[in-house]
């Protein structure tokens, strides 16, 4: 048994050592690989190199944050509780892969407890609607699609954001809120078909 | 009636043209930094083991000696079972256990403690055989006294049925005055609840030290001043400690830590030729400079001589210097430092200015920007572009022919707007230098 116990750890022992190995070989090159080292680096708990990884598509991360919380404040503490979590999770990241994806989660989870916190949903309610019919300046767009999104419900509405705003294809989307792509994809064509309904109704009726 | 496309990709080409804030790094970093250090490696699971089921029948501590020598590289000490190791003197059997209401139980099986470490073995068993859940939702800290909380790292092991779980997790050493310790439970999910286990540490079964080598080597590498001030070598790790400072560089500028930070630095450590396992490293600055702390395997008992080898060093370095550039081709390269930037091409294209360049791919602009007709403008995005493998050759001292292999990457950066004037302005650079030097020798008499 003694044994066979020498090999179970034998084996373990050495993945531990590849991994080591990994992070301190100078022969990998690229970008992919870049990202894979970095990963292992903030896995080993180095903060810069997750910094670096989220800071490698800063774009992507302020503006998801962005399209939930529709400012730069929020969308910024939404990302400073999420490097917190990712730091102190990610040695559990077992798909070094889903890197993105996971992290991505997070960020999402983090917005959405704040939204809740704050109760900081945009309401339009008291909104004049006639005045945003007056031209597309970019506040007014924002504004008047708020007010659209706003009413949808908010599993749709989060959708059609990632989908239309983001640019997010239905896996990526599936993959950050956990959901799958058949749902993504329903989610989107009632969704959007409900949006429309409500917009061609604003318009009548203004 | 409105339409809704078109609302959808106008505001989409607002959230395009957004700035990204400038401080969305510093606010992360600030937030990271408020986070005690931990350094940990993942559970790495290596399931499909038939005799995972024997391994929790005939659990006992002679698998935990095993458990042990393995992960240690300790192999020359722990021929005997941990029991035995015990009484030689070189661990220490706990056997406590925490029992949550859900069932999960915790045990702490033993330590083993030197210099450099403290080394905790831990079982983790979920009757429901879903400790693979249960050990994400566990967190664990080791707390001395006024609470000292101790760094750590490690690896666990899944048994194919999912019940049980093994950890050997390594501490910082405790602090000396540290008599009892108490290891904290937090388990989450449905609910929280907090257990303890708390133990004495017998120091009289501490392993020690089995070399200590005060180096205090000073070397200036450029502008860096490395000092290796310590080696200390045990029977589960060695580490080297040190610290590298700029000559050049002092005063405010330096203090604010702006213009010189170490990424990394990689030292080899040879025992007798052969390169000891890396396990992990530290970095943290200071007033003083950047002091570090390297972690290696132990070295072998019968080792005669330690080399410590400068691999590389990789540095941000402030440079504020501005280079002319011209529209089109037939820009000039730009040296700074000793490296070379080839600039390929300045242009225009759609309102926007873009500047494609190459350089050797361990070089990263950090801090850029393009001043267009006296206007400071930041890049906007880079688009990465060919990686390209080049040889070369270099000689030796001895006429010996040495290949290197390196990359160099061509990107183009793009600027929003365009300017009839236009300079670079580099403020900050990242590079990583590859020394392969020799730096300091041990050997015993």
């Amino acid at each position: 048994m003694i044994c066979s116990l020498f090999f179970i750890f034998n084996e373990l022992f050495i993945e531990y050592n590849t991994l080591i190995y990994e992070t301190t070989s100078h022969l990998e090159r690229g970008e992919i690989l870049e990202t894979k080292l970095l990963i292992k680096r903030a896995k080993k708990g180095d903060k810069e190199a997750l910094i670096e990884l989220v800071m490698n598509k800063k774009d992507e991360y302020y503006k998801l944050a962005y399209v939930y919380l529709k400012n730069r404040e929020d969308s910024l503490d939404a990302l400073q509780d999420m490097i917190v979590i990712l730091y102190e999770n990610i040695h559990k990241l077992r798909k070094e892969e889903s890197f993105y994806s996971w992290s991505k989660t997070i960020l999402v989870n983090c917005c959405k407890r704040m939204l809740k916190e704050n109760n900081n949903t945009l309401s339009f309610e008291n909104a004049d609607i006639h005045e945003f019919n007056e031209g597309y300046e970019d506040k007014d767009t924002r504004i008047m699609l708020d007010m659209y999104l706003s009413r949808l419900n908010p599993i749709h509405a989060e959708v059609i954001r990632l989908k239309y705003l983001l640019d997010l294809d239905y896996e990526t989307i599936s993959k950050i809120l956990e959901i799958p792509i058949g749902t993504v994809k329903s989610r989107i064509s009632n969704g959007m078909k409900i949006l429309k309904e409500i917009a061609g109704g604003e318009c009548k009726d203004g | 009636m409105a339409d809704i496309e078109k609302l959808l990709s106008a505001y989409k080409e607002e959230l395009d043209n957004m700035e990204i804030p400038e401080d969305m790094e510093a606010r992360m970093r600030e937030s990271l930094n408020k986070v005690p250090a931990r350094r940990r490696t993942g559970g790495l699971r290596k399931a499909a083991v038939i005799v995972a089921a024997m391994l929790l029948i005939g659990y006992n501590f002679d698998a935990l000696a095993y458990y042990g020598r393995k992960f240690i590289g300790y192999d020359n000490v722990m021929r005997g079972t941990l029991k035995e190791l015990d009484e030689l003197g070189m661990g220490q059997i706990i056997d406590k256990s925490y029992e949550f209401e859900n069932g999960v139980k915790v045990t702490l099986d033993g330590i083993m403690m030197d210099d450099n470490n403290l080394i905790v073995y831990y079982t983790i068993y979920a009757p429901q055989g879903n400790v693979e859940e249960v050990y994400s939702n566990l967190r664990i800290s080791m707390e001395g006294f006024f609470g000292n909380k101790y760094n750590y790292s490690g690896q666990g092991e899944i048994s194919e049925d999912g019940k049980e779980m093994k950890w050997i997790v390594e501490f910082d050493k405790p602090k000396l005055y540290e008599r009892k310790l108490k290891f904290n439970l937090e388990l989450t999910g449905g609910g929280m609840e907090i257990g303890t286990i708390e133990f004495k540490i017998d120091r009289s079964k501490a392993m020690g030290h089995t070399l200590s080598i005060p180096i205090n080597a000073k070397l200036e590498i450029g502008q860096r001043k490395i000092e290796i001030e310590e080696l200390l070598a045990t029977p589960i790790s060695t580490v080297i400690k040190g610290q590298i400072q700029s000559i050049i560089e002092l005063g405010m500028d330096y203090i604010k830590g702006e213009s010189f930070k170490l990424d990394s630095i990689n030292l080899a450590l040879i025992a007798d030729g052969k390169e000891v396992g890396t396990l992990e490293s530290s970095i943290g600055s200071s007033l003083k400079g950047v002091r570090f702390e390297m972690r290696y395997d132990a070295i072998p008992r019968d080792t005669r001589r330690i080399d410590i080898k400068l691999v590389s060093l990789s540095v941000f370095e402030s440079l504020n210097e501005t280079f002319k550039l011209d529209k089109g081709k037939e820009n000039d390269n730009i040296r700074i430092l000793d490296r070379e930037i080839i600039i390929n091409d300045v242009y225009e294209s759609e309102g926007n200015t873009y500047l494609e360049i190459t350089t050797y791919e361990d070089l990263v602009l950090s801090n850029i920007k393009l001043i267009m007709d006296g206007v400071e403008v930041e890049p906007e995005r880079t688009i990465p572009g060919e990686y390209e493998k080049m040889e070369e050759v270099e000689m030796d001292s001895s006429n010996n022919v040495i290949r290197h292999a390196r990359i160099k990457y061509t990107r183009t950066i793009e600027f929003i707007g365009t300017g009839e004037n236009l300079e670079l302005k580099i403020e900050r650079i990242k590079l990583n230098r590859e020394y392969d030097k020799i730096i300091y020798t041990y050997e015993e008499k």
